[in-house]
């Protein structure tokens, strides 16, 4: 197949960012914009890998566009230019952080920035002023994700680390809600799309989805019920509970991740805590606990296998 | 003398402790930073302190016998804390009981416990009086750092919270550190953090009913009385924190004795920090948890939440810090500096369980 124009400017311009080239400062900014346009030549060659063209940045473009209809819904029911206002500052500040410490330690640009940026805007209260909001998406991108080395390795999801940081610091913010809630029923349409679209493309776990939503209903039984709206429970089991990074990755783990979720949010609900809502305490806390989740899940296995092993 | 020359951080985190006993250490210094008024108080007494602590243990370190060699050093550091906390009482200093006791778990941290063996049981006492002065500015000056952080940023309302105090000393330590390849890098393993957390649940049933007794009758005031009605104007409190201490490390080392008799705990190098973050973690809960108010029936049901809580806690840290042993963690963070952070974004977390209501 031949080059685009693009991939031809690309190319020539590839070595005044290599070693010893006038922008070798900015190297990291070249790779980002050199893998979004084109897949990347280099492949795992060896080893039992899966050699897919589907790499982590077209994954998060999967994830990007399956936000669409929350992003347009919500633009068109609340604010549209407060909406854009939020996505293009946490954007812009999420870059910036990520950008400096990349180049400062000479690594690639973390992948995963512009989802992070669009799920912040949609799920923190709409009266957050930019010079809060602004601060908040850089401890969560610095805190969250660049000091656990990037993406892939953070413990926390990163969007509900800013939203916690706006919650707690300025509860007077908390009571507006999120730019979501001026939606109506159709909100959870938008959802849906963008969770079938999620688990159509293999990129989020219905297992989580459905789990979580389990987790819920069960609780709710025991739990007084409550008026509180259940778009950001909805949003964020389909957007949030499901990135597999920082949720449980063991099969039988997610189900039990998914299901404590569900549960903790109720509970969290039923209490009255600092977090009214409580989807972003039950998804933060199931985040903490998921490593040791998989860590039970797998010596569980490990175990019954052994066992199997000694009566054959 | 075998000395760390790598500065502040050297005398910080020295031969290399585990990441969640400094991380441990500190959290008791998150109340006194609040205010940069405690933070200087709480500087002064513990320079004073741990140098002075440092000629005691030196002294008498050839006659320290080895069964019980803990306790007589929590017992001279809490001393010397009661001591210094009543000098400057009387110079007009405003010292409350919370503020004693807080620098006295700091004070027990930087001189006992962030070390295999306190350097002043290896020195004479002039080296120990100098390596106790510094440790103990070097400890004034993170938490100067940390105060000046908090009372600055206190804008941020979030900057009040322990979990933020958490995170300034890890990105602290980013900044400071930055390429130090030297770094710790001693890791709690879940099977090693699981005991780690048996040990303090056991320490906290055992150790909890203990310091009620004594608040009951001994050290509250006018506790004594029940012995004889003229005792009856004699308050021991200000030496609860104390008793409180001596009883938890106590309770800690015989638990230790005895784990290793019956062959359920090895005496290995790692081993041996073990106790120390079960004290640890008994010594926050007892500060934390005002064990005093409840009824003796309730007692036993609130050591166990308390102990359970440690010990989810505890297997809880040491899963992450697995998980991030295999990340890309930056050079200045690895070791106590990650271990910060996930400790503050855990408490984050859960920040809305902590009672704070809008």
């Amino acid at each position: 197949m031949k080059d685009g124009g693009l991939r031809k400017y690309l190319d020539r311009v590839r070595p005044s960012f290599e070693e010893g080239g006038g922008l070798s400062w900015l190297h990291s900014l070249y790779e980002a914009v050199d893998t979004t346009v084109s897949v990347p030549g280099t492949l795992t060659g060896r080893g039992a890998h899966v050699r897919d063209c589907i790499d982590l940045k077209r994954i998060m473009l999967c994830v990007v566009v399956s936000l669409l209809p929350c992003l347009i819904f919500t633009g068109i029911a609340a604010a549209p230019v407060r909406l854009l206002e939020f996505i293009l500052v946490s954007l812009a500040v999420s870059y910036t952080v990520d950008l400096i410490a990349s180049q400062l330690r000479g690594r690639p640009l973390c992948e995963g920035n512009a989802v992070t940026a669009l799920i912040i805007a949609l799920i923190v209260p709409a009266e957050t002023p930019l010079f809060i909001l602004a601060p908040a998406v850089a401890f969560a991108i610095l805190v969250g994700k660049v000091a656990f080395g990037g993406a892939g390795m953070n413990i926390w999801n990163p969007a509900l680390l800013a939203d916690a940081f706006i919650l707690f610091g300025f509860p007077d913010l908390a009571g507006s809600g999120s730019m979501m809630e001026s939606c109506g029923f159709s909100w959870f349409v938008a959802v849906g799309l963008g969770a079938l679209l999620l688990i159509y493309t293999g990129t989020a776990s219905w297992k989580v989805m459905l789990s979580a939503a389990a987790g819920a209903l069960m609780a709710a039984i025991f739990a007084p019920a409550s008026d509180l709206s259940l778009k950001f429970f909805a949003f964020g089991i389909v957007f949030m509970a499901t990135d597999p990074v920082t949720g449980a990755q063991t099969e039988a783990g997610k189900w039990i991740y998914g299901f404590l979720i569900g549960v903790l949010f109720m509970v969290v609900r039923s209490l009255g805590l600092a977090d009214a809502d409580g989807t972003m305490t039950a998804i933060l806390v199931m985040n903490t606990i998921a490593p040791l989740i998989d860590r039970i899940v797998i010596s569980a296995n490990i175990n019954s296998r052994q066992r199997r092993n000694l009566t054959v | 003398m075998r000395t760390q020359s790598k500065g502040i951080l050297g005398i910080l985190i020295p031969d290399g402790s585990p990441a969640s006993v400094l991380a441990l250490g500190l959290c008791c210094s998150l109340a006194v930073t609040t205010r940069i008024s405690d933070t200087l108080i709480a500087g002064v007494v513990l320079i004073a302190v741990s140098a002075c602590s440092g000629i005691v243990l030196s002294l008498i370190r050839k006659i320290l016998p080895q069964q019980i060699d803990i306790v007589i050093e929590t017992l001279v550091v809490t001393g010397l804390v009661l001591l210094a906390a009543r000098t400057a009482g009387d110079c007009g200093w405003e010292l409350t009981p919370a503020l004693v006791a807080d620098m006295g778990l700091i004070a027990l941290n930087s001189v006992l416990f962030s070390r295999r063996k306190p350097f002043a049981l290896r020195h004479n006492p002039a080296s120990a009086a100098f390596e106790g002065l510094l440790r103990g500015v070097a400890y004034t000056v993170m938490m100067l750092i940390v105060a000046l952080l908090r009372e600055v940023l206190g804008f941020f309302n979030l900057m009040a919270y322990p979990p933020m105090a958490l995170i300034i000393f890890g990105i602290m330590l980013w900044v400071l550190i930055r390429n130090d390849e030297d770094m710790p890098r001693l890791r709690l393993t879940l099977p090693d953090a699981c005991r780690t957390g048996l040990s303090s649940f056991v320490v906290l049933m055992i150790s909890m009913p203990l310091i009620w007794l004594m608040d009951r009758y001994v050290l509250d005031p006018g506790a004594l009385s029940w012995a004889d009605f003229s005792f009856e104007s004699i308050d021991l409190s200000g030496i609860g924190f104390a008793v409180m201490a001596l009883i938890i490390v106590t309770v800690s080392r015989a638990v230790r004795t005895v784990a290793v008799r019956t062959g359920a705990a090895d005496s290995t190098s790692v081993d041996v920090y073990f106790p120390i973050i079960s004290v640890n973690a008994a010594l926050l809960s007892a500060r934390l948890i005002p064990f005093g108010e409840c009824s003796l029936g309730l007692l036993p049901f609130n050591a166990a939440i308390a102990g359970l809580a440690c010990f989810t806690a505890m297997a809880v840290f040491a899963a992450i810090s697995d998980k991030t042993a295999y990340s890309d963690v930056p050079k200045g963070l690895r070791g106590p500096g990650i271990a910060f952070i996930i400790a503050g974004l855990a408490g984050l977390a859960a920040m809305a369980f902590f009672g704070i209501k809008i």
